[in-house]
């Protein structure tokens, strides 16, 4: 599949949440936006150790050990901070959609080996990155409540751009 | 703030001046070391261009909650991982390497520059 067809559906996937249902991304409450950050982490953390398992290639194994590294210090951050205000994330339609994908991306990247892996790893991250930048800087950076919620937002959003600039340098270099 | 040396200690501030035993103040033939700080900040190392001599200390340290690493482009020094709000010190020699970059992120970049006055 094209980079940019990927970049296109899951720019869709995301959009099309918020008229085929009821709620949209810019609906939910900061709880469920932590939620959706807390389970976005948890899937690309996911997706690092597919890689660490099946790519044999020492640049996608470092781009791995990185979202392994950041993607934990944002959940401890986040997990922190919820516990300091007294509250649970909750779960929420966009968690599950996400959750719902990921899986189907984890089946299809588990079959692939070599350098069908490393490109597809590569492609997926990048697109992932963006859309989930895309995400938090359209829809739920704007609409948080609580200002330090927005803050830990602001600031995982500079980590994700980092990444997505790392992911981008990836498959560049895999081509 | 915990700190790693990595050579030797930290040198002092003072440039351009030397003092004899008798308490008098001398012009000094060449520059004393100096101590610098690159702060990194939002997946950025400041300053990003750095004017540094030979025998000058720099001090990295980390405003992220993420790790990250000053590493020469040709990995021939490395301050290894630095967590947040944790300080690594190099000191600079003459034929340390310029160009460096952060291992974990190599989008974040920066330089030494040698000769120069005064930080970029």
């Amino acid at each position: 599949m094209k980079l940019s067809s990927i970049v296109v559906a899951a720019g869709i996937a995301l959009a099309s949440l918020g008229t085929a249902h009821a709620n949209a991304p810019e609906d939910l409450n900061d709880l469920q936006i932590a939620h959706v950050a807390y389970t976005a982490d948890n899937i690309d953390i996911r997706y690092a150790h597919l890689a660490l398992a099946i790519s044999e290639n020492p640049a996608v194994h470092a781009f791995a050990q990185t979202m392994l590294r950041d993607h934990t210090a944002v959940n401890e951050q986040a997990l922190a901070l919820l516990d300091e205000l007294g509250a649970q994330p909750q779960d929420n339609f966009l968690s599950q959609q996400l959750l719902e994908q990921s899986q189907k991306l984890v089946d299809e990247m588990s079959a692939l080996r070599g350098e069908q892996f490393d490109r597809r790893y590569a492609e997926n991250e990048l697109a992932y990155h963006q859309a989930v930048n895309r995400l938090v800087a359209n829809a739920f950076i704007p609409n948080i409540e609580h200002p330090d919620v927005k803050q830990l937002f602001e600031a995982g959003l500079e980590i994700f751009l980092a990444h997505e600039r790392h992911a981008e340098m990836m498959v560049k270099d895999l081509q | 703030m915990r700190r790693r040396e990595l050579l030797k200690g930290m040198a002092s501030t003072a440039v351009g001046v030397g003092w004899l035993a008798q308490g008098q103040a001398v012009a000094s033939a060449t520059p004393c070391p100096a101590h610098h700080v690159v702060r990194i900040a939002a997946f950025a190392f400041s300053p990003a261009r750095l004017s540094v001599q030979p025998g000058d200390t720099i001090a990295w340290i980390n405003d992220d909650f993420v790790p990250h690493t000053a590493t020469a482009v040709d990995r021939s020094w490395d301050t290894g991982e630095i967590g947040q709000h944790e300080c690594v010190v190099v000191e600079v020699t003459a034929a340390m390497t310029r160009d460096y970059f952060c291992v974990y992120h190599p989008s974040m970049t920066a330089v030494l520059i040698f000769g120069e006055a005064g930080d970029s």
